[in-house]
């Protein structure tokens, strides 16, 4: 009889552990999920980047070319950083490539040339001159972008170095 | 047991909590493969490469070369959907290194995630189908700065995702309603970062259903349209119904906007609305038209109309009238009409057909019924010969409508006994059967109708005249001419007469229906009747006494002459002239076809047999003492079918039947009896006569006679000399004296 009712109290205390346990498990649930809430939202109410503006405009088809070069503009002339105004700037050449403008993507390219020199850069005036024909200046371009770009070891290295002097050498045999 | 309880509860927890974890959006270079471990992909983790990779070996599809010159994806080449697509089959069957790059741009395209196979025969259609949808739009050698890219690893055989320089790459763009969802660089066929799936193909389709295809004025029609979702994907857009209505405002429609919808979605909208009787012949219709239909074809789709025609509650009954019945001579005119009787009220237009079927003798006329055959059909049952006579489509609105007639339609030169039978057919003949209704068909039997020619003399019955008349297409040009039988002077009747013509007013057959126009010498004695059928029979006297009997000749005789057996041969040349008794039942007459030129009278009680002709001489004739007369005077007179010819009086007070053998009751005459004709020179007086002889009546004859009564002056002569020859007492003169008192 007396040993029945030290079972009982063991068995109670044991689920009164249960409890207070689980109580804890989810007071800390509770609070990770608060958390995780609070740091998705923040994360999504982030300010874009220039990078992640210029993709969100280039990425949207179903607005006109003619827009979506009229909102880098509108970004590239009111950006005063010249990183960020590169970016915008070499969207819009990249636009304008791609509506076979090349008069135009040249004009941008060259003006994020002025504001961030870099193999993007480079490279973009490159195309710009290719669309149009000027092979020559084409192949300076890409020329400028291979050398502004990480130099491989290997030749058959799939690195931007080497695409951009595979394309140098294609502007070049076009030349001859 | 407090430890198991606690490890379950943090398993379960930690589970719980894992999707919550930050994931990262591209796997790292080092990251796992794509590709489920198996043939062709040799390994499921651990893909990597040095540095950059290598030109072509760790491009996605092959086509560079080592040296980086060359398209994977040639831009001159590939450069619509339907050549991307092409492109893309035809790598997914290359090599392995061609099959895994394509295998993986097909599932990324379709939304796979890690650790996919390649895909199956079904996912490569569904990956075609993705791509043809009209959202879907690709833009081919677009430049465009790419970074993170894919690398095929050529040892363990499948696909990675890792980090890359930024570079100014040629690429392709896929878009689905505008959004970028794929990017591809053409001068390795790599997918960039840019992956996210096209969506899976959807289709909305639209049906009406209705409840019934008929209706009546007064009972609702309802259609039920639905719009569902058919996926297999989910809407990807939503769209907009509307419910079409004709005729226009005789039902309600409607439209609205709907959102986009998972697969097996479904709508249903129901109209109804209840026939008016102004709706009567009108066909109510519905249907619904759904736009977008679908993900590939953004235009509208409408869904197959559905109509209840209005119709009132009917029952036609064809059938048809002709102008002559029974049995008529090959050539006889009839009219043919077709009708449609109606009960109820019908707008509804119905097909009909007029049939004229050729049933040959002893084959059974098909009866009416209401068939799913077509007049042909069923009435070439049984081989009968089918002729459409008329076919036509009417909308019945009165009790009775006359559809067709044919006038002066002449009746074949067809087999005697065959049968023409004409039907009319409709369709359909009521709102539940929708097959065609055949009448019963009216037809006539190809036959003989005899006729009697009396010339010489008059014809005086002491009841009705009534002879059969035909109306056959005859003479130059072809018109309608009346034969008949005929009298050549007077006809006098006690009762009607009905189409015996009196001075010989149908010799030649008459161009005049009207019997008063070949009738000039008819009297008959009856009073008019126009309630009785035709007043034709009874416009022709009217004298008031009737007509007296004939004369008792036999009475003449007295009780004189020679008795005789059961015959008498007439060409016995110990046959001597003179009288003649028979007081058998039967007396059979033979012999008289040679020249017989002496005066037999022959008187029989019973029943006289002429089994051959009878000839008088016609040579050797000096005097009036030597004409040659036979008078045959009997209760009963028959005639063998063989006889053509019977030179002698003939009298009876029974009856003379022109066809030995023939009963006189329910006779059972048909045209392969007694066919030949008969001539009789001689007066003729008997109670009754029965004209058996089928002669005559044929195409090219018909008003040939089949029994021809001839009274020759010879018999007057003969009489008048006989008549001196008596030693009774005779009247010569009457002479009214004034009475004495």
């Amino acid at each position: 009889m007396v040993k029945m009712k030290k079972q009982h109290i063991l068995k109670k205390r044991t689920i009164v552990v249960i409890v207070i346990l689980l109580a804890a498990i989810l007071a800390a649930s509770g609070y990770i999920l608060y958390k995780a809430y609070q740091e998705s939202s923040s994360k999504t109410s982030a300010p874009l980047t220039a990078d992640e503006k210029t993709s969100e405009i280039l990425n949207d088809d179903s607005i006109s070319d003619k827009t979506a070069q009229a909102e880098l503009k509108k970004l590239a002339d009111n950006e005063s950083d010249s990183s960020k105004k590169a970016t915008y700037l070499l969207g819009l050449a990249t636009s304008y490539t791609n509506s076979d403008n090349y008069t135009a993507a040249l004009d941008f390219a060259k003006s994020a040339e002025v504001s961030n020199q870099n193999a993007l850069s480079a490279a973009a005036v490159a195309d710009a001159y290719a669309g149009s024909g000027n092979y020559q200046e084409a192949a300076k371009y890409y020329e400028q972008a291979a050398q502004r770009s990480e130099k491989s070891a290997s030749r058959s290295e799939r690195s931007p170095y080497n695409d951009y002097l595979n394309l140098k050498e294609d502007m070049e045999s076009r030349i001859k | 047991m407090k430890i198991k309880i606690l490890i379950s509860f943090f398993i379960i927890m930690s589970s719980f909590l894992a999707p919550l974890a930050l994931s990262p959006k591209v796997e790292a270079v080092s990251g796992d493969c794509y590709f489920k471990k198996g043939d062709p992909v040799e390994s499921s983790s651990g893909c990597g490469e040095d540095g950059l990779g290598d030109y072509g070996t760790n491009d996605v599809l092959t086509g560079r070369s080592t040296s980086g010159k060359g398209w994977a994806i040639d831009p001159d080449k590939v450069n619509t959907k339907a050549k991307f697509i092409d492109f893309i089959i035809d790598r997914y069957h290359g090599g392995d290194h061609n099959k895994i790059g394509a295998s993986y741009l097909i599932q990324k395209m379709r939304g796979e995630k890690r650790l996919a196979s390649l895909p199956s025969g079904s996912e490569v259609q569904d990956w075609k189908n993705r791509v043809n949808a009209s959202d879907v739009t690709i833009k081919f050698y677009q430049k465009r700065t790419v970074g993170a890219t894919t690398w095929y690893d050529n040892d363990k055989k499948n696909i990675f995702l890792g980090a890359h320089p930024d570079v100014s790459r040629r690429v392709i763009e896929i878009y689905q309603r505008g959004d970028l969802r794929a990017v591809i660089e053409m001068e390795c066929g790599n997918m960039t970062a840019q992956d996210d799936p096209l969506s899976s193909p959807w289709d909305v389709d639209p049906n009406t259903t209705i409840n019934t295809p008929t209706v009546s004025p007064g009972e609702p029609v309802i259609w039920t349209h639905t719009y569902t979702n058919k996926g297999p994907g989910s809407m990807t857009t939503g769209g907009t119904y509307k419910i079409n209505t004709s005729p226009s405002g005789t039902s309600s429609g409607g439209s609205a906007n709907y959102g986009a919808h998972e697969k097996g979605w479904k709508v249903t909208i129901t109209r109804s609305y209840v026939a008016k009787a102004s709706d009567l012949g009108k066909n109510l219709c519905q249907s619904i038209t759904i736009d977008p239909n679908s993900s590939t074809n953004s235009s509208s789709e409408t869904s197959a109309q559905k109509c209840a025609r209005v119709v009132g509650d009917y029952n036609l009954t064809p059938g048809v009238d002709l102008t002559v019945s029974g049995v008529v001579d090959p050539g006889s005119l009839t009219t043919v009409t077709g009708t449609v009787e109606k009960d109820g009220s019908s707008n509804t237009p119905s097909q009909w057909e007029l049939s004229k079927v050729i049933i040959a003798p002893g084959k059974p006329v098909p009866a009416a019924g209401d068939s799913t055959s077509t007049p042909q059909a069923y009435f070439e049952n049984g081989g009968n010969n089918w002729t459409s006579q008329g076919v036509g489509t009417a909308t019945f609105t009165q009790q009775l409508t006359e559809v067709i007639k044919l006038n002066n339609v002449e009746i074949d030169e067809l087999p005697v006994g065959t049968r023409i039978c004409w039907a009319l057919s409709i369709k359909p003949p009521n709102n539940d059967f929708g097959g065609w209704r055949h009448s019963t068909p009216v037809c006539v039997t190809i036959g003989k109708k005899p006729k009697l020619q009396i010339t010489g003399g008059d014809a005086r019955i002491r009841g009705d005249a009534v002879t059969s008349t035909s109306l056959i297409n005859s003479g130059t040009p072809k018109q309608p001419t009346l034969f008949g039988s005929w009298v050549e002077f007077g006809v006098f009747s006690q009762g009607k007469n009905s189409g015996l013509a009196s001075g010989a007013g149908t010799r030649n057959g008459s161009i005049q229906p009207d019997q008063s126009q070949w009738s000039k010498l008819t009297f008959s004695n009856v009073i008019p009747n126009p309630l009785e059928d035709g007043q034709d029979a009874y416009k022709y006297g009217n004298f008031g006494a009737g007509l007296p009997s004939a004369p008792e000749i036999s009475e003449y005789f007295g009780s004189q002459g020679s008795p005789i057996g059961s015959s008498i041969n007439l060409s016995d040349p110990g046959l001597a002239a003179g009288v003649y008794r028979s007081t058998g039942s039967e007396l059979q007459v033979t012999g008289g076809a040679g020249s017989i030129n002496k005066t037999l009278v022959i008187i029989s009680t019973g029943t006289v047999k002429i089994t051959g002709n009878i000839n008088y001489a016609s040579t050797g004739l000096t005097s009036i003492n030597s004409i040659p007369q036979v008078v045959i005077i009997a209760s009963n007179i028959e005639i063998d079918g063989g006889v053509t010819n019977i030179d002698s009086w003939l009298i009876a007070s029974g009856s003379i039947n022109t066809c030995l053998g023939i009963p006189t009751t329910n006779p059972a005459l048909h045209s392969g009896v007694c066919g030949n004709p008969l001539t009789i020179n001689g007066p003729v007086a008997t109670n009754k006569l029965y004209l058996y002889r089928t002669a005559g009546s044929n195409p090219g004859g018909a008003g040939d006679p089949a029994e021809r009564f001839n009274l020759r002056p010879d018999a007057y002569l003969w009489a008048y000399n006989y008549g001196l020859k008596t030693t009774q007492p005779i009247t010569s003169s009457v002479i009214e004296l004034p009475p004495r008192f």
